[in-house]
């Protein structure tokens, strides 16, 4: 069974790869292009503002350490958003649901974006960032899984939301931007006021951040960091996602 | 049995607030082997019915089970990729049925003719090309079985006539399940007649059987239609006519 779920979401990922390559030649090399690029827009205003970093001596690397986790987020939402419009089509071959085009979908966003994310870490880290080799492997993919795990339940649950309320993408669009500026990307959540950090940590990619920079640098402040809070909001935006599909799905 | 329905109940457009029941509280096993016609007048249901034995659409209540592999409709083209080639979109297919891609991409250039197009995009098809393409990839993996929604062949004559023999051929070892409006297409193609009518399926022992049935209802209609002034669903010329209909497919 699992093996015949697994053989689809490897077609449904091929399939994806291939189209992709289909669209622009170059479409590939945007998905490296657009992060590094919105980083270095980042990297250069703070640079301009002379501002230092919250936490290590490496400017870029603190900013790049708070982006990978807000890409990852935000990149396999807005994929897996769109999964129901990707599964229409293929709803006739009858061996694929919506829920294995999302799964296809995580599981490829994921990897794209570990793997930019490894290079431009091994990037920094040859540039002299001896910090950008990551004191903890493992909690460097756990933060990176649950992460996206999260990302998961959120784009299911918006996929069956926005078939429902067209106007949902819209307040999408405008909280994932704002995401940016809330999750502890530019700044060190635990140095804030304990009213504002309360507030904050409703917010799940806040403690993928934190997890990640954890991983990354070994002694980052963890106080407001909750694994069972990122973990178990995953699990129930799936939960929530997944019925909120299958009720879209027989209405459909 | 190769498909069964249990207490199905679907209705259509519950989304867009104007509801339709499709699918009334539907029993119904699918005898295996057979190929059965389901006969239905215009907006009865069929394309939704094969919409739900395909598993394109899940019923608003109720049971689908299906026991063996079955097709997707017959001739659809619709999850095809326009940015992958033809034979990329067949080593997808093959790879989702798990059967081996080399047998299917080797059947469907030998059966379409389509040659050295199956390396284009299939966005870059010409509807011909598409047909063929479409019609052959839907007899190339050998399913249990075949679901057809008003077509089991298509593209022009030389290619239909290969289709016919492909549909007598995969008839000898799989069930087929033809929705149509069409009784001559059901007289040629199928021994199991049914029809499709307020959201019931009734299965018949002959298919002259439904075929008579289907008649009598059609004139019904259109006389109850006449009566209200509105315009009829007469069926169109050569509609009986078996000959006509051969090629009409």
């Amino acid at each position: 069974m699992l093996q015949d779920r697994g053989r689809i979401w490897l077609a449904l990922m091929l399939r994806d790869i291939r189209s992709r390559r289909g669209r622009t030649a170059e479409s590939f090399l945007l998905i490296l292009i657009e992060p590094i690029g919105q980083l270095m827009i980042v990297y250069f205003i703070f640079l301009a503002l002379r501002r230092r970093p919250d936490f290590g001596g490496s400017l870029l690397l603190f900013l790049l350490t708070g982006v990978l986790p807000y890409f990852l987020f935000t990149h396999v939402v807005g994929r897996i958003m769109g999964a129901i419009r990707v599964a229409q089509p293929m709803l006739p071959l009858g061996v694929i649901s919506v829920v294995d085009v999302a799964i296809a979908q995580l599981v490829l966003e994921t990897l794209v974006v570990a793997g930019m994310g490894s290079l431009l870490l091994l990037g920094c880290w040859l540039a002299g960032v001896d910090a950008a080799m990551p004191s903890s492997f493992l909690q460097v993919t756990m933060a990176l899984t649950a992460t996206a795990l999260a990302a998961f339940g959120m784009g299911l649950f918006n996929a069956a939301a926005v078939a429902i309320f067209t106007a949902y993408r819209l307040l999408w669009t405008l909280l994932a931007r704002s995401l940016l500026f809330f999750s502890g990307v530019f700044f060190v959540v635990d140095v804030l006021p304990p009213r504002l950090r309360a507030i904050l940590s409703w917010n799940p990619l806040l403690h993928g951040v934190i997890w990640f920079r954890e991983g990354i640098y070994g002694n980052y402040p963890t106080a407001t960091l909750s694994y069972v809070y990122l973990v178990g909001f995953g699990l129930f935006a799936t939960l929530m996602g997944l019925s909120l599909e299958s009720l879209v799905r027989r209405r459909m | 049995m190769t498909i069964v329905l249990e207490r199905v109940t679907r209705i259509n457009g519950l989304d867009n607030k104007h509801p339709h029941l499709v699918l009334d509280d539907v029993s119904i096993t699918f005898p295996e082997g057979r190929s059965i016609g389901i006969l239905g007048t215009r907006g009865s249901g069929k394309s939704t019915l094969i919409k739900v034995l395909a598993g394109a659409l899940r019923p608003t209540s109720g049971t689908v089970k299906r026991h063996r592999q079955v097709s997707f409709p017959v001739g659809s083209f619709g999850w095809m990729n326009r940015f992958m080639t033809g034979r990329e979109n067949l080593r997808f297919l093959a790879r989702l049925y798990g059967v081996s891609a080399a047998p299917v991409i080797d059947f469907v250039a030998e059966v379409s003719g389509i040659g050295a197009a199956l390396d284009q995009y299939v966005g870059a098809y010409s509807g011909e090309k598409r047909s063929r393409l479409a019609f052959a990839t839907s007899y190339a993996v050998p399913f249990d079985t075949y679901l057809a929604d008003e077509f089991l062949v298509g593209g022009p004559p030389d290619f239909r006539n290969i289709c016919k023999d492909l549909v007598r051929q995969r008839q000898k070892h799989s069930t087929f399940i033809l929705a149509t409006r069409s009784p001559a297409l059901v007289r040629m193609y199928c021994d199991v007649g049914a029809i499709l009518h307020d959201g019931k399926i009734q299965l018949y022992d002959s298919v002259q059987d439904a075929v008579m049935e289907y008649s009598a209802l059609l004139a019904m209609q259109s006389t109850n239609i006449s009566r209200e002034g509105l315009a009829t669903e007469m069926p169109p010329e050569g509609f009986w006519n078996e000959a006509q209909l051969a090629d009409a497919s």
